[in-house]
């Protein structure tokens, strides 16, 4: 049956040292490739990923030539929690291992949950300056904003991939339509011709009369894209022009509709929080008389405005901020010393790990007493 | 290895549970869908100082005067410049400057610097180079940095020039530019540098009261005592 050759392939031990090996050609081809790729698109491509394709240059099909990091991880816990149930009985003698193989489950498994639910994004705060929320350092979204309200502005965020597929776009919250017309992952705009920049082709708005051209995309950990695009406002009464959206632009642009205000702004992925940070202070200190930094900390105000919470924090190195399911990190400062960026952290599956370690230590001790125990009663008798 | 046939419950339980888990693994790509919010009007405009700043900059546009220098003509100034001028030599060389104001850093002086010299199909040069590099004029009464900056056009290799002065003042960054062919350039310096020389800044409004809803800077209203104060939630 073939049922049964395939729960046999599954709980074989075989399999088990194939996608171990595999593993490791991985990791070590991952670990090259990011030389070129970067660390971001080399983590998506070799890891993140069930195949590793390849195509040949200015090619529109690829071919998968290598599994990737999903494929042989699910592969690795089916065949774990196979041979696991198919193979041991639970028993007193066994229960060490069952501890062990159990630790090894929640660790991939709580790898999955990481890779699916946790967000990283980044507070920039200068000194004085109080946000209300993180920014991702990777993905940019257009943000259209209904202003017209008195006391609340609604938000309609797009997330970039959905310009990046240069549709029309249309939601429930819009009454027109966004067509975006061209769109460039990272880009660089110019106020006059230079070689290789084009014109905008944008009618109103702050990209009249702007020039821009495509850029390749950042690979350097520590720079990001700007992206920018051309998208025309679409009404039923007609068009209200193509306008100019990017990155690079520090404020938004405005329009009306049908008596309604709007805004517009292409700027990195926001996360609200329910609570502001105020940044009181940022300290660098250095050891006396040399340039070693000794200590980076942030002193800020956390201000919750439906519970009255308002207290000071300190944020340093190794002395994270978890509060509401997030940790805020010291992670990064501004070359004056009057910034600091935390790194805000939401991993849902973040003890899994601590878990899942401890498991597979006392399931290794368990089955190490279970065998020197009874070893050392018989020796005594002897 | 077994080799007998598993009982057939262990065997469903099994292929359920590998079906679950191949569901689960590729459902989770976690793509980001549009997101729909509202927030509190105070929100959007006091959760950053710079955009306060930089509408604030919007809506009272800080203005210049300057003495045209002879030969030079205004033209009508693009969304991101506050002025423009050009002016035109022998055989049909051209310049183009530009007069550009903008909130904070606007990317750092070296990034800029950088950026220009690429555009003159220069390589980038290093924080300390581009420190020997500036030379230090005034804009108005302040001081200044201009950067000479001769290259070629990438694409027709006609030899091009940038002269850009970075000035920094009242949490604004104001970049003067005077872009185009090699000769002209050079021979416009010294007019350039007396137009920059003669700049009045009518000064902006300047906000000397907090965007809306931004707590008082200190904290004076705040109970901590020294050393700040840390929950067990840190």
């Amino acid at each position: 049956m073939l049922l049964e050759r395939l729960i046999k392939i599954f709980t074989s031990l075989r399999l088990t040292v194939v996608l171990l090996g595999l593993s490791l050609v991985l990791v070590f081809a991952g670990t090259l490739g990011e030389v070129h790729l970067g660390l971001y698109k080399a983590q998506a491509e070799f890891f993140h990923s069930f195949f590793i394709c390849w195509h040949p240059q200015n090619a529109a099909w690829k071919i998968p030539v290598f599994p990737g990091g999903y494929f042989i991880g699910t592969l690795l816990l089916l065949n774990l929690i196979a041979a696991h149930t198919s193979r041991f009985k639970f028993s007193r003698e066994k229960i060490g291992l069952w501890i062990i193989h159990a630790g090894l489950i929640l660790l991939i498994l709580g790898q999955i949950s990481t890779d699916m639910l946790a967000v990283e994004s980044q507070m920039h705060l200068r000194v004085g300056q109080t946000k209300n929320y993180s920014e991702s350092d990777r993905v940019s979204e257009l943000a259209v904003i209904n202003t017209t309200d008195k006391i609340f502005d609604t938000v309609v965020a797009i997330p970039e991939r959905f310009l990046a597929q240069r549709n029309d776009i249309r939601q429930a919250n819009l009454p027109f339509v966004i067509r975006v017309k061209q769109f460039y992952a990272n880009s660089s705009l110019s106020t006059n011709a230079m070689t290789s920049f084009e014109r905008t082709g944008a009618t109103a708005g702050s990209g009249t009369g702007l020039w821009w051209r495509r850029e390749p995309r950042e690979t350097a950990t520590d720079r990001r894209d700007a992206p920018s695009a051309l998208v025309e406002i679409v009404t039923p009464q007609g068009s209200l022009g193509t306008w100019l959206v990017s990155d690079w632009f520090e404020q938004s642009q405005t329009f009306d509709f049908n008596g309604h205000g709007y805004r517009l702004q292409l700027c990195p992925e926001r996360f609200y929080l329910p609570f502001s940070l105020h940044l009181l202070e940022f300290r660098h200190d250095v050891y006396n008389g040399t340039d070693i930094p000794k200590n980076f900390s942030s002193r800020l105000t956390l201000i919750r405005p439906n519970t009255g919470e308002r207290r000071e924090v300190l944020i340093y190195m190794n002395n994270p901020l978890r509060y509401e399911g997030k940790t805020f990190y010291q992670a990064s400062f501004d070359p004056d010393n009057q910034g600091t960026i935390l790194q805000v952290v939401k991993n849902p599956g973040w003890l899994t790990p601590y878990l899942a370690c401890g498991l597979v230590a006392t399931g290794m001790v368990i089955q190490f007493l279970s065998h020197l125990i009874p070893f050392l009663r018989r020796r005594r008798t002897t | 290895m077994s080799s007998m046939p598993l009982p057939a419950k262990r065997s469903v339980l099994l292929n359920r549970l590998g079906l679950m888990l191949l569901t689960v693994a590729l459902a989770g790509c976690g793509r980001e869908n549009i997101k729909v919010y509202r927030l509190a009007k105070d929100d959007s405009s006091s959760s950053s100082n710079e955009m306060a700043a930089s509408n604030q900059a919007g809506a009272v546009q800080p203005q210049l005067q300057w003495t045209l220098p002879a030969g030079w003509t205004e033209v009508p100034a693009t969304e991101m410049r506050l002025a423009s001028f050009k002016v035109q030599g022998k055989d049909g060389a051209q310049a183009d400057i530009s007069v550009v104001p903008l909130p904070g850093m606007a990317g750092g002086d070296d990034a800029n610097v950088n950026r220009w010299r690429g555009q003159v199909g220069l390589a980038e040069a290093t924080p300390d180079e581009l420190q020997k590099m500036a030379e230090q004029i005034e804009v108005g009464d302040q001081p200044a940095k201009l950067y000479d900056i001769p290259g070629h056009n990438p694409g027709s290799d006609s030899a091009m020039r940038i002269l850009a002065v970075i000035q920094h003042h009242d949490n604004m960054t104001w970049f003067f530019k005077m872009t185009g062919d090699s000769g002209l350039v050079e021979q416009q310096k010294p007019a350039f540098v007396a137009f920059l020389k003669s700049l009045k800044f009518t000064a902006a409004a300047q906000p000397d009261e907090l965007p809306p809803g931004h707590p008082p800077i200190g904290g004076t209203d705040m109970n901590v005592p020294m050393g700040g104060r840390r929950d067990s939630t840190n």
